[in-house]
């Protein structure tokens, strides 16, 4: 350290502002030099002797000062006022105390959220009574009447006996409506075991094992040939799409005509096509199950909804 | 509550932190630490007892005042004396020092700390106590503003430079030329040869 040095941090030194180091070099300074000695020694000096006297204020200076304190205080904007209780209640609020209180009714506000949207979810998806999953509501496929006791529980597949069976069950009343169909007397057999074990793992979404299952019992002559083939190819649907699924629905149509799974198949391929932006084909198809009871009312609203759809916005009415 | 050992041992910041929200015991502990220091700057500064008591008063209701708008990266002290320092200016510019001193007298012997303990000042000697006032009055404005601000305010030069508004340098330098004054004054005493040693 130099004597410039010393002469700019000499007061820090006296007043104890330097740091450690600082202070050291400052004092190995001192002991080097006679000058910066006396400087500093003078300096301490005049330090340790300049004290003023110190007074203590007024007896009443705490208290005046007090009470014109509180007036002020009470004279305070509505605004400043109300900024301090705020300022207070959030110094309250901010204490840890009151934030883990916080913290734990958040856990449990949220618990009681995750606990009662279970049933729920767990009703999405049991809201057909045919079991349909709740995507598929709008599916119409009517119970098959239970064969008759002189019909042999496993009858030789033949499609027009299926299309028979499902043309009988379109002719049982039905309600419109998603989940108001008919229902099911039937005694469980084996092939019913067989189409109903094929429909839980539809609902259980495993679409490729379900698609599997549908298409064999559409394709042994089944009783409910008709239906597995329209979960077949709904089953087509949900894995690869509405594209691959119009040839499955189309076939349905073609194998079972004036089913009631027919019928599910082309309302299917007219959503599917409306979807897929084909709107023409989507009306036609549409247009072709005016005439079917079950569906009529249905078609009625996606032709007006496709029409709407359709029509330039700002088109004067009819 | 806060119990109130608890809250004397709360830095400045927490008491003011605590005083915006509402606890007015917190102005009052702050009041309690500070007032002696702003009653004898204020004093020192204008030389008479009654002018202090009423100045003082006001630097603390101006710390009320600016408490809603109290900037925390600020120390209290600094807030506190540059209040202190901007009523001292104000008053002497309204008043000048020789009006105050006809105001009355500096400050009743009853009311020196340390009084009738045996005391006589802090170094014992009348005369020499009577030199250092003595020669603390007659420095400059500025000198003085510098040195009452280390010596009875107790603040760093930093904060002594936020308050007087000039660089730290130009405060050391102030300082510097206070306590060669102030040495000038003392430097025939006894005492202070003996403190040379």
């Amino acid at each position: 350290m130099d004597s410039d040095k010393f002469d700019r941090i000499v007061l820090d030194l006296l007043y104890g502002e330097l740091d450690e180091l600082t202070t050291a070099a400052a004092k190995r300074h001192m002991e080097q030099s006679t000058r910066a000695r006396d400087i500093y020694a003078h300096l301490r000096a005049t330090r340790q002797l300049g004290v003023l006297p110190a007074h203590v204020p007024p007896p009443d200076f705490e208290a005046a000062l007090l009470a014109r304190e509180a007036r002020i205080l009470a004279e305070l904007p509505v605004r400043h006022r109300l900024g301090r209780m705020v300022s207070m209640l959030a110094g309250y609020a901010m204490r840890p105390q009151l934030i883990m209180a916080a913290l734990l009714l958040l856990m449990i506000g949220s618990s009681l959220m995750f606990v009662r949207t279970r049933p729920a979810l767990r009703s999405a998806v049991q809201v057909t009574e045919r079991g349909a999953p709740e995507g598929d509501l709008d599916v119409v496929l009517p119970l098959t009447p239970p064969p008759s006791s002189a019909e042999p529980l496993n009858p030789p597949p033949s499609e027009p006996r299926a299309a028979a069976s499902a043309e009988s069950a379109a002719a049982m009343p039905v309600a419109d409506g998603a989940n108001t169909r008919t229902v099911s007397d039937s005694a469980p057999g084996d092939g019913q075991d067989a189409f109903d074990q094929a429909l839980q793992i539809y609902r259980a979404r495993a679409y490729v094992e379900a698609q599997r299952l549908f298409e064999r019992l559409s394709r042994s002559g089944h009783p409910r040939a008709a239906e597995a083939a329209f979960y077949a190819a709904l089953s087509t649907r949900n894995i690869k799409g509405c594209a691959a699924a119009l040839p499955a629905f189309a076939r349905v149509a073609e194998r079972f005509p004036s089913s009631l799974a027919a019928h599910d198949a082309v309302w299917r391929t007219a959503r599917c096509q409306e979807q897929l932006g084909d709107s023409p084909n989507a009306r036609h198809s549409y247009e072709s199950l005016l005439l079917v009871p079950t569906h009529a009312r249905r078609a009625q609203q996606a032709l007006a909804s496709l029409a709407s759809e359709h029509t330039p916005e700002g088109a004067a009415a009819p | 509550m806060t119990p109130t050992g608890e809250r004397e041992e709360m830095s400045d910041q927490a008491l003011m932190l605590r005083y915006q929200r509402g606890d007015r015991s917190a102005f009052v502990t702050l009041l309690r630490r500070y007032q002696v220091a702003v009653y004898n700057f204020v004093l020192r500064q204008l030389g008479s007892a009654l002018s202090a008591d009423e100045i003082a008063r006001e630097v603390f209701l101006g710390v009320v005042r600016e408490a809603p708008r109290f900037d925390y990266e600020t120390p209290f002290s600094t807030l506190l004396f540059a209040i202190a320092q901007q009523l001292v200016r104000d008053e002497r510019t309204r008043t000048p020092s020789r009006e105050l001193l006809q105001q009355g007298p500096s400050a009743p012997e009853s009311s020196r700390i340390g009084a009738g303990s045996g005391s006589l000042g802090l170094r014992g000697e009348p005369a020499l106590e009577d030199s250092i006032v003595s020669a603390v009055e007659a420095l400059p404005d500025e000198q003085k503003d510098v040195f009452l601000l280390r010596e009875v305010a107790d603040l760093p030069f930093s904060e002594i430079a936020t308050v007087t508004r000039q660089s730290e340098t130009a405060v050391k330098i102030q300082m510097q030329h206070a306590l060669r004054r102030l040495r000038l004054a003392l430097q025939d005493f006894d005492e202070y040869r003996r403190a040379l040693r």
